[in-house]
């Protein structure tokens, strides 16, 4: 297993150098920065000249990019090179831009992972029921919609219950953009009204999208065990309809579950940028947006080397998962 | 089997009919946009008077959100990584200066802060910057005049290394560059200009920081003494904390000599002002005000909706917000849009062969009928917009006069007929030429929905008067080509300021930012007059002048200013101020 894993990490090298000097060509070459210098009052070409200079502008992409390397491998992620930006140190933004993506999407990963699952096995173990036919649908609009409309639907939604408990007397709960600045403070009840109004909208719009996945995957996995030969075996042996499904059908069923959840939750935690956008909450989506439209490479760098390892990760998790949900697939 | 074939369906549709319901979003469709006398009003601080500003005695209230498009990077805006609207909307009742910019760009002194600003000199030029005692910063700290010193040694960048570069990184130099400057005493500094410099009262407004936190974290014994001939080591001392150690937030080295002070930082999300207990003038206002970014505009809208904010403050125009807003009139919401700092233009070619016929230009300027561009595209977001009529004043300026509204009458008879009577054909593709040439030229602009239209727009007013116009989007055509002249037409906006100096390089012959090769002699000669004068009011008939002389020279087009919005509940009165923000007088927000 660890020479798996090692050997696994060593592939992901050459793959990662690729895939950021790709990135970092892209993004350099897209545009300049410095652009919008020409439009301040009383700037002139050799003002420009020199701030090119001065955040190494003016040498080759190649020679920009290796620059980053090195310093890179050596601790040094850099500085943002973005008008306005006031030199923004990398580590520390990309590092806060991940918290705050985290905080809102392993939450929704978790419930959605829990409730697609217990809707999938429902769903296929009462295959054609009223039940089946209300998940099926239920996903299928899930998967069909835009993630823009589910997270602006929701919305609308929370600020109409908002009005409703402010018709009855009560307090606002649920907020609509961002998180609360300062945090939570208060009695103990107050900071559980105030985290939970602060993420129950865009957690319930990330867990919807997600949740139609799971529970899509999860029943056609389901079913698919249901009707193999090694449970018709089992029933067979007289063996509970409870155990039966629980001890060896789930198991087996939730591989390719696993495999989903840990490449979605990668790919998630890289940046929901649609619900952050709608919802706004800078986190890492955000940050990929802006470090692109204002030709940011050093962030982009950044952004891209916390998500490459994300999903590096997720990936040696979800190969390590099959191994032990199913003893059969072995690594090496 | 029929009944459960028939529930999905049921539920699909019933699903489909809540989700399009919901999609099509809530509010009504109201065009009331809070009155707009009373908004108007809202562009005068309750605390001015005819010599000046001072804080008035305001109803102290609790915390208020307000939102705008993006975060605060810095507290010193002066350099040119961190300078951006946003820092100056957060610093600007942080940072107090000599003079502010009302609602209506009027310049008033500062008397909170400011005894008085005066020309003592006219040749050479010296102004004095009286300040008023007793001021001082958050930490204690006496506001005077090595801030002033500071703000004046580090803007005019006139100390350079050995191999030739400067050492600290203002993001201009406009008028400090010009200036000697020197402490009389702790309250009197004096800047003495090798040129006439009018435009003095766009100086020390708000790039004042405090001299005493960089004297003590640098190492810097007297920041008074510091000069171009310094010791190379101090200077460098010196530049580096100017440069980059006042980014972000720390607040031991943030203090406040305003109403407010910073407190709180949250980078990409928000910053937190909190009422200064050293004020020296009249407190007021909220006692805390959270300057929250929303990227979304619909989103802020939404925000203000949910009760979350109480003001929305948008530097970028967007209609789908602007609807969002006024719909919400009912619920209590005021919304306001009024003419930023920025306008739109079309800049002609003159290295261009088919644009070098004057009239050419002058049938091109008459085919573009700027108020139904307007009428497309501004006019949800301000109802009121006019076309702009000149280059150099904004309409709320003295001195302004339209001389443009002749020019461009957005008439293809009149078009047709400039060309027709300079002898001009028109050819079977409809399009008039002349001697083999076609009235055919491109349009460039970047990548931006709005100029696009634009273009469009142009594309079919000037078709009826025979001018091909071809569309030329380039997503990096402010990076190089527009200051190459790479263009036959340019689109784009330049940013202003009720200050008129900055126009100079843009439309004098040879200037740094004259990119579209642009002559006018007689522009040359008024502007030249123009910023020779050692006060505004002396200058504002030479750039008349200049103003008249380069419409005559058919050579630039202002089409429309981009609207500022914004929109407040449960305030008395608020108004985005173009240059500063919503929160430019927030010392005097009142809860209703």
């Amino acid at each position: 297993m660890i020479r798996y894993i090692i050997r696994r990490l060593l592939i992901s090298v050459p793959i990662l150098l690729i895939g950021s000097f790709a990135c970092y060509v892209l993004v350099a070459t897209a545009g300049n920065p410095l652009a919008e210098m020409r439009f301040r009052p009383g700037v002139t070409e050799a003002d420009i000249k020199a701030a090119e200079i001065s955040l190494g502008l003016d040498k080759p992409v190649v020679v920009r990019y290796w620059n980053w390397l090195t310093d890179f491998v050596s601790g040094d992620w850099g500085q943002s090179i973005a008008l306005g930006q006031a030199k923004t140190a990398v580590y520390p933004a990309v590092t806060d831009a991940l918290w705050t993506t985290g905080r809102l999407v392993i939450g929704a990963e978790l419930l959605a992972l829990t409730l697609g699952v217990s809707v999938g096995v429902l769903a296929a173990v009462r295959q054609y029921s009223i039940f089946d036919y209300l998940a099926t649908s239920t996903a299928f609009l899930m998967f069909s919609m835009p993630i823009f409309c589910v997270a602006v639907i929701v919305k609308n939604y929370g600020i109409q219950f908002n009005n409703v408990l402010e018709s009855m007397g009560l307090d606002r709960w649920l907020t609509t953009a961002g998180p609360r600045p300062g945090g939570f403070s208060g009695s103990f009840g107050e900071v559980v009204f105030k985290y939970t109004g602060t993420f129950l909208l865009p957690t319930v719009a990330l867990m919807l999208i997600s949740f139609a996945a799971y529970s899509r995957f999860e029943r056609a996995s389901m079913l698919e065990i249901l009707h193999s030969d090694f449970v018709r075996t089992a029933r067979a042996k007289g063996i509970s309809q409870s155990r039966v499904i629980f001890r060896h059908a789930f198991r087996n069923a939730l591989i390719p579950v696993a495999t989903l959840f840990s490449l979605n939750f990668g790919a998630v935690l890289s940046g929901a940028i649609i619900t952050e956008t709608v919802f706004g909450w800078a986190g890492m989506g955000t940050l990929l947006v802006n470090s692109v439209r204002q030709f940011d490479p050093p962030m982009l760098m950044g952004w891209l080397a916390v998500t490459a390892t994300l999903i590096v990760l997720f990936n040696l998790i979800a190969d390590v998962v099959y191994g032990i949900l199913d003893p059969r697939i072995r690594l090496g | 089997m029929r009944r459960t074939k028939a529930l999905p369906a049921i539920a699909l549709v019933a699903s489909a009919s809540l989700v399009l319901g919901a999609c099509g979003g809530g509010g009504g469709t109201s065009d009331a946009d809070g009155g707009d006398a009373t908004v108007a009003e809202m562009a005068t601080a309750r605390g001015e008077s005819a010599d000046g500003y001072t804080a008035p005695e305001t109803k102290q209230s609790d915390q208020v959100v307000v939102s705008t498009d993006k975060p605060f990077t810095s507290y010193n805006n002066a350099t040119e990584d961190a300078n951006q609207s946003y820092n100056t909307f957060a610093l600007t009742l942080v940072q107090p200066g000599a003079h502010l910019l009302n609602g209506n760009n009027k310049v008033i002194l500062n008397k909170d802060v400011m005894e008085s600003v005066e020309v003592t000199s006219k040749s050479p030029q010296v102004v004095t910057w009286k300040l008023k005692k007793g001021v001082s910063w958050s930490d204690g700290e006496a506001w005077d005049c090595d801030d002033f010193y500071m703000a004046w040694f580090t803007q005019s960048n006139s100390s350079k290394k050995a191999d030739g570069t400067k050492y600290f990184k203002p993001a201009g130099t406009t008028g400090y560059d010009l200036m000697t400057g020197e402490c009389k005493d702790d309250q009197t500094f004096v800047g003495t200009f090798s040129d006439p410099y009018p435009d003095y009262e766009d100086m020390f407004n708000n790039d004042v920081l405090p001299a005493h936190i960089l004297e003590k974290n640098a190492g810097i014994a007297d920041i008074t003494k510091l000069n171009k001939d310094s010791a190379p080591a101090d200077i460098q001392k010196a530049a580096d904390f100017w440069n980059e150690k006042w980014n972000g937030f720390t607040k031991d080295l943030m203090p406040g000599a305003g109403s407010y002070v910073l407190t709180g930082f949250e980078p990409n999300q928000s910053v937190t002002l909190e009422r200064n207990p050293k004020w020296v003038g009249k407190p007021g206002g909220p006692a805390k005000i959270i300057l929250k970014a929303i990227p979304d505009p619909v989103a802020q809208a939404q925000a203000l909706e949910n009760g979350e904010l109480a003001v929305n403050s948008f530097a970028q125009p967007d209609a789908n917000a602007a609807t969002k807003l006024k719909g919400l009139n009912a619920q209590g919401v005021t919304f306001g849009a009024g003419p930023g700092l920025s306008f739109e233009h079309l800049d002609i070619q003159f290295k261009n062969p088919v644009l070098a016929n004057e009239e050419i230009r002058k049938a091109f300027f008459m085919c573009i009928k700027r108020q139904d561009i307007i009428d497309k595209l501004i006019s949800e977001v301000q109802s009121d917009a006019k076309p702009m009529g000149s280059l150099i004043f904004f309409p709320k300026d003295e001195g302004y006069k339209d001389v443009y509204g002749d020019k461009a009458k957005g008439d293809p008879a009149e078009a047709k007929k400039i060309l027709t009577e300079a002898g001009w054909a028109q050819g079977a593709d409809g399009v008039f030429a002349k001697g083999g040439t076609r009235a055919s030229f491109r349009i460039s602009h970047t990548d931006i929905p709005r100029r696009k239209q634009t273009v469009e727009l142009i594309q079919g007013q000037c078709k009826e008067a025979g001018i091909e116009v071809k569309d030329d989007t380039d997503p990096n055509f402010l990076d190089e080509r527009v200051s190459a002249g790479d263009y036959d037409v340019a689109l784009f906006a330049w940013s202003g300021s009720p200050f008129k100096g900055g126009k100079k390089s843009i439309y004098e012959t040879g200037g740094g930012q004259n990119w579209q090769n642009l002559t006018v002699p007689a522009a040359d000669e008024a502007m030249k007059k123009a910023v020779s004068q050692t006060a505004i009011a002396d200058s504002l008939k030479f750039w008349s002048e200049a103003d008249a002389a380069l419409a005559n020279s058919y050579g630039s087009l202002p089409l429309f200013q981009m609207p500022n919005m914004w929109a407040f509940k449960g305030l008395d009165r608020v108004y985005f101020q173009s240059y500063y923000g919503a929160l430019w007088n927030a010392n005097e927000w009142q809860t209703k």
